[in-house]
């Protein structure tokens, strides 16, 4: 009786769903969907944490004082990014410290970019420019999700990675212009992400088998739609200032109306979505390491919260 | 499908972690305060720290309110009055005071600042908003009710509107087009001589 009363719950919250309709954090949802939002964002927090950390790198390496201070910028508007989504995990049920427990645990997942190791400042600029394109690219449908305080915080999230972007290929074409050691590094920064990025948006998975945008709307967009969206925008740019695409299968096709590309490496993804990709283990020794480091700050901070709340009861 | 709910008791909060706080913000194209997200701090004084770094940073705010979670009560715009006023009478004294009123009008878009309103108690205020979206069917969807002594306004132009040069922090601190026409000549130069 009650099982059927959930079931059927559950289809009027779909159909809600399938008309376009809007979840806010206090209303009801079937467990189901809260536990699809709790892993999709979570790992939205995760990676953007994570992400700070190739960055965090270069700040000492920046070439220019100005280089330095956007380079800082960026990087805590990245943290910036993670704490606000924890805390859309936070009030759906699964606390911070777990998920970051999760993380240094080698348990969380997060984004496949930052698994791979930087070698050089041009990463930095490939990053900026190309990794945040990628992410803008998905974070805009996300501005369509069911979940209206993940749609709402992705409108503050994609402002933000804007100034990243340009930041990014700022960076690439005065490097493009500047000497032909430097057009090297950048081309030589192409080639290494190149694969990573193809493989960004995930597999093209047929879209009615994409339960977090079929059944639950989390996503607006299927992922090879959001991979040609990409395609679409970012291939002219690189070309137009001398840059070289390394995949010899890229090309657009005017008759089906899309980019058609050499196999992506998704074995390598399938590597990364088990914590094994090339920096993986580097990158979660890194967190723990400063979550450790960390430690003190939290007891303070936890001392000043409990002394707070003995005050206001 | 959606139910009544106090936002200070939908959600379980470890004490020792902080509190939450709303934040409202409001910058100069926006004609009402409106809600931006919230935050998790160890205290108020923390809390209007972290607003100005998680709110403000990029001179994207001229004014933030900054408002604890457990003093804003949620209510939707179709609930029933005698439940609503039975459940309030039992949370908060019938004291007089000024309320702060926001409320969500589209589905998915955030809570604006309405007005403040006087009441003697919650009781009151939430019968006044109820009351408010009888007389306006359709155009309000939730409402959230605070206190106006709950919150905390950050405006100080000095932690808002810094007077630094901060151009990498604006969008209009990169300017692209000479560089890019130098690197398509450069581009064009090369083809040319291929």
């Amino acid at each position: 009786m009650i099982q059927d009363n959930v079931e059927a719950r559950t289809a009027q919250f779909r159909d809600y769903l399938a008309a376009g309709g809007k979840v806010e954090a206090t209303d009801w949802m079937p467990d189901a969907y809260r536990q699809s939002l709790i892993r999709f964002i979570e790992m939205h927090a995760n990676s953007e944490l994570m992400g700070a950390l190739p960055e965090r790198d270069w700040i000492m390496r920046a070439p220019t004082i100005h280089r330095k201070l956007a380079l800082t910028a960026k990087i805590q508007d990245e943290v910036g990014h993670a704490e606000l989504l924890y805390r859309l995990v936070e009030d759906l049920g699964k606390p911070r410290s777990a998920c970051l427990d999760d993380l240094i645990a080698g348990k969380g997942k997060f984004h496949n970019t930052f698994h791979y190791a930087t070698y050089s400042w041009a990463d930095v600029g490939i990053i900026a420019w190309l990794v945040d394109a990628a992410a803008i690219v998905s974070q805009h449908a996300l501005r369509d999700s069911s979940y209206a305080p993940y749609a709402r915080t992705m409108q503050k999230i994609c402002w933000e990675e804007s100034f990243h972007m340009m930041h990014g290929r700022d960076m690439i074409i005065t490097m493009m212009n500047g000497t032909d050691a430097q057009r090297q590094m950048v081309q030589e920064s192409l080639d290494r992400w190149w694969p990573a990025l193809m493989v960004f948006h995930g597999p093209a998975t047929p879209p009615e088998k994409d339960k977090d945008l079929q059944w639950w709307r989390i996503k607006a967009k299927a992922n090879e739609e959001l991979r040609q969206e990409f395609l679409n925008v970012q291939v002219p740019r690189l070309r137009e200032v001398g840059l070289v695409i390394p995949d010899p299968e890229l090309r657009y096709d005017a008759e089906q109306g899309r980019w058609l590309y050499g196999e992506p490496q998704w074995d390598v993804l399938r590597a990364i979505s088990r914590n094994q990709g090339p920096a993986s283990a580097e990158r979660i020794g890194f967190r723990r390491l400063s979550y450790e480091d960390g430690q003190w700050v939290r007891q303070v901070m936890q001392q000043r919260s409990l002394a707070t709340q003995a005050n206001i009861a | 499908m959606l139910e009544p709910n106090a936002l200070s008791t939908a959600y379980s909060t470890s004490v020792d972690e902080g509190e939450v706080f709303e934040i409202f913000q409001q910058a100069g194209r926006d004609p009402l305060p409106r809600h931006g997200g919230n935050l998790r701090a160890p205290d108020p004084e923390l809390a209007v720290h972290y607003a100005r770094e998680f709110y403000g940073r990029r001179q994207e705010s001229d004014k933030i309110w900054i408002i604890p979670r457990r003093r804003m009560v949620e209510l939707l715009a179709d609930a029933n009055p005698a439940a609503v006023a039975e459940q309030a009478a039992s949370e908060v004294s019938g004291t007089p005071e000024t309320f702060a009123l926001f409320a969500q009008q589209q589905p998915g878009r955030p809570m604006l600042w309405l007005h403040n309103l006087e009441a003697s108690g919650l009781a009151e205020a939430e019968a006044a908003a109820l009351q408010l979206a009888r007389e306006h069917a359709g155009v309000y969807l939730r409402f959230w009710l605070c206190p106006l002594a709950a919150i905390a306004l950050l405006d100080l132009p000095d932690l808002l509107k810094p007077p630094l040069d901060r151009s990498y922090r604006r969008l209009d601190g990169y300017d692209i087009r000479e560089k890019l026409a130098q690197a398509r000549q450069r581009v064009k130069a090369e083809e040319a001589s291929h």
